[in-house]
């Protein structure tokens, strides 16, 4: 009898966990949900209340506008080289900084870092804005991946750093001793076991790069439009065209879902440098 | 190619940081000190006439009219709201994942989803549920024998409304933060309260919350500064409107720049933000300095 009452209350415990569980991934995946299958409705049905969730007929109409009438290849395009020339970039420059911060303790270097992350990125557009106007270079690739480098590059020495200060000096100093540079040992040992560190920071830059809207919007044109700013233009007025709008919101998000999904593990570990240790 | 190695090899220190600390100071330093002259200028693009030193007149002029005043007051409304229910929901949502459970990875991952989306694509994606005739919330609304909600099309309900889809997305980052506080906290005490015969409820609030407060604090105003300066949801939902009801600092100074080409005003609202969110963030870390001597780390 007492057995089984302990298996009872056991199993309401799983039970109320599970619904628990569930309170919290409901709001999360249903709106997605809504929204991916409204992407495959046309305007009547998505107005349709209550709307229906799973037998319905699918329509690729939406699709088919956003690719052929518009230019969403193109788009998609663009986001891709802003975002994986200004990760390499910031990369390339940020990485054997916040190697040497972590090295020689350079303390001051860190807090100007991290008042870069904490600035209104509002700010610093004005002066962008002016600035390459004069030199003609609005509506450029390069002025896109250069302002995203300045939102990347806080982000990869701040998350570099941590990781490096985590690797033992032991490590370099015995290869030191045996006559090795410091560029060598830093090209040979370090950057070989910090790529954990090196995926964090990269696919935290390239989902920065490609979802920012506000750089974008004031510095790209036709010839350089991201997949952000291109979803402004579906809202006109109080008319908002949905189904060809939400089919555009889905090509924008899909890749960072995957992304999400694959790399999880590094996502969790960037967002929680420095906020944790302190 | 020897010497140029060992020049490396001993000037290490500046030859790996000066690129980044250069394409910064251009960057940044540049831009804000350029921001700080277009300020003190009375300088208006669509009048064609050039930039004219008017001895801080912007900052008097804004600083005395009742529209920055009322963005600021916005403003502050906004961050607070989504601010504090990030975080309780957060924190309630990290205490139930810091269980043990058969798919937590997944979960996990679930709830990360939408911190890692486009902020402009969130927005968009809340305008179809807002939508105020036929609408999913107002569907579900009168359902449950609920009122209907104008939600963004109204003054009253358009801050709420469009800080509830900011919670929606950045909660995640709460979360994240306060599982890693709470999987780093030391098991003794815990295992003492409950040795004690202290309820679940009570080691809480008496000692897990207290054991957090380091963290607790840095992500919340962290999460303050980031809301605070916050642009593409609001841009992507309202612009700002309706009647200017959701126009943060951020908006205000954007629309100022780019709607009306003013740009000194727009400059010295940039400054104050700037000034703003600076003093913010020196307070987060003499905070979480404070914190950390007064905890020992």
């Amino acid at each position: 009898m007492a057995v089984n009452q302990y298996k009872i209350r056991k199993l309401l415990k799983q039970v109320l966990f599970a619904g628990l569980v569930l309170i919290i991934v409901i709001p999360v995946l249903f709106p997605l949900y809504f929204v991916l299958i409204s992407s495959f409705k046309n305007m009547a049905q998505v107005y349709l209340m209550p709307p229906k969730l799973i037998r319905f007929q699918p329509i690729l109409d939406n699709y088919i506008y956003i690719f052929k009438t518009q230019h969403y290849g193109t788009y998609i395009t663009n986001s891709a080289i802003v975002a994986v020339a200004s990760t390499a970039l910031s990369l390339l420059l940020g990485v054997p900084a916040a190697y040497v911060i972590a090295r020689y303790k350079m303390g001051k270097a860190n807090t100007a870092i991290l008042t870069a992350r904490l600035l209104p990125n509002i700010s610093i557009l004005l002066p962008y804005y002016f600035i390459f106007s004069k030199l003609r270079m609005i509506d450029t690739f390069a002025v896109l991946i250069i302002s995203h480098m300045v939102l990347s590059m806080p982000l990869i020495v701040w998350i570099m750093t941590g990781f490096f200060q985590d690797i033992p000096i032991e490590l370099e100093e015995a290869a030191i001793v045996d006559g090795c540079s410091r560029q060598r040992c830093f090209k040979d040992i370090i950057l070989p076991i910090s790529t954990p560190g090196l995926v964090t920071c990269s696919t935290l830059s390239f989902l920065g790069s490609w979802n920012n809207f506000q750089f974008a919007l004031i510095l790209s044109g036709e010839k350089t439009r991201t997949l952000p700013v291109s979803l402004q233009y579906f809202v006109s007025g109080a008319d908002i065209r949905w189904g060809r709008m939400l089919a555009a919101t889905i090509v924008v998000i899909v890749p960072t879902i995957v992304l999400t999904m694959i790399l999880q593990k590094y996502i969790v570990q960037g967002m929680t440098v420095g906020a944790v240790k302190g | 190619m020897k010497k140029i190695d060992t020049f490396i090899n001993k000037h290490i220190k500046w030859v790996f940081s000066l690129p980044a600390l250069i394409f910064m100071l251009a960057m940044i330093a540049v831009p804000i000190t350029m921001t700080l002259v277009f300020s003190l200028n009375e300088w208006n693009l669509l009048m064609g006439t050039g930039m004219k030193f008017n001895w801080g007149k912007n900052y008097m002029d804004v600083l005395s009219g009742s529209e920055f005043w009322q963005s600021l007051a916005i403003t502050v409304y906004y961050t607070t709201l989504a601010t504090v229910a990030e975080m309780l929901l957060g924190i309630a949502i990290a205490l139930v994942l810091n269980q043990n459970f058969r798919g937590k990875n997944v979960v996990k991952t679930i709830v990360l989803l939408p911190y890692m989306m486009a902020p402009i694509a969130v927005g968009l994606m809340w305008m179809l549920f807002y939508e105020p005739s036929s609408g999913l919330l107002n569907y579900i609304f009168t359902s449950v024998g609920l009122p209907r909600s104008a939600f963004v099309s109204a003054k009253q309900t358009v801050i709420p409304s469009i800080a509830a889809a900011e919670t929606w997305q950045m909660t995640p980052m709460v979360v994240i933060v306060c599982l890693a506080g709470l999987s780093s906290l030391p098991l003794d005490p815990i295992e003492a309260a409950k040795v004690d015969g202290a309820t679940p409820i009570q080691t809480f609030f008496q000692v897990t919350l207290p054991l957090m407060t380091q963290t607790l604090f840095s992500i919340g105003l962290l999460r303050f500064i980031d809301v605070f300066k916050s642009f593409d949801l609001i841009y992507a939902m309202t612009k700002g409107g309706p009647a200017n009801a959701s126009r943060t600092l951020n908006l205000f100074a954007y629309e100022t720049a780019f709607s009306y080409y003013k740009f000194g005003t727009s400059s010295t609202m940039l400054m104050i933000l700037f000034v703003i969110v600076l003093l913010l963030s020196v307070g987060v870390m003499k905070i979480q300095r404070k914190l950390v001597e007064y905890y020992g780390g």
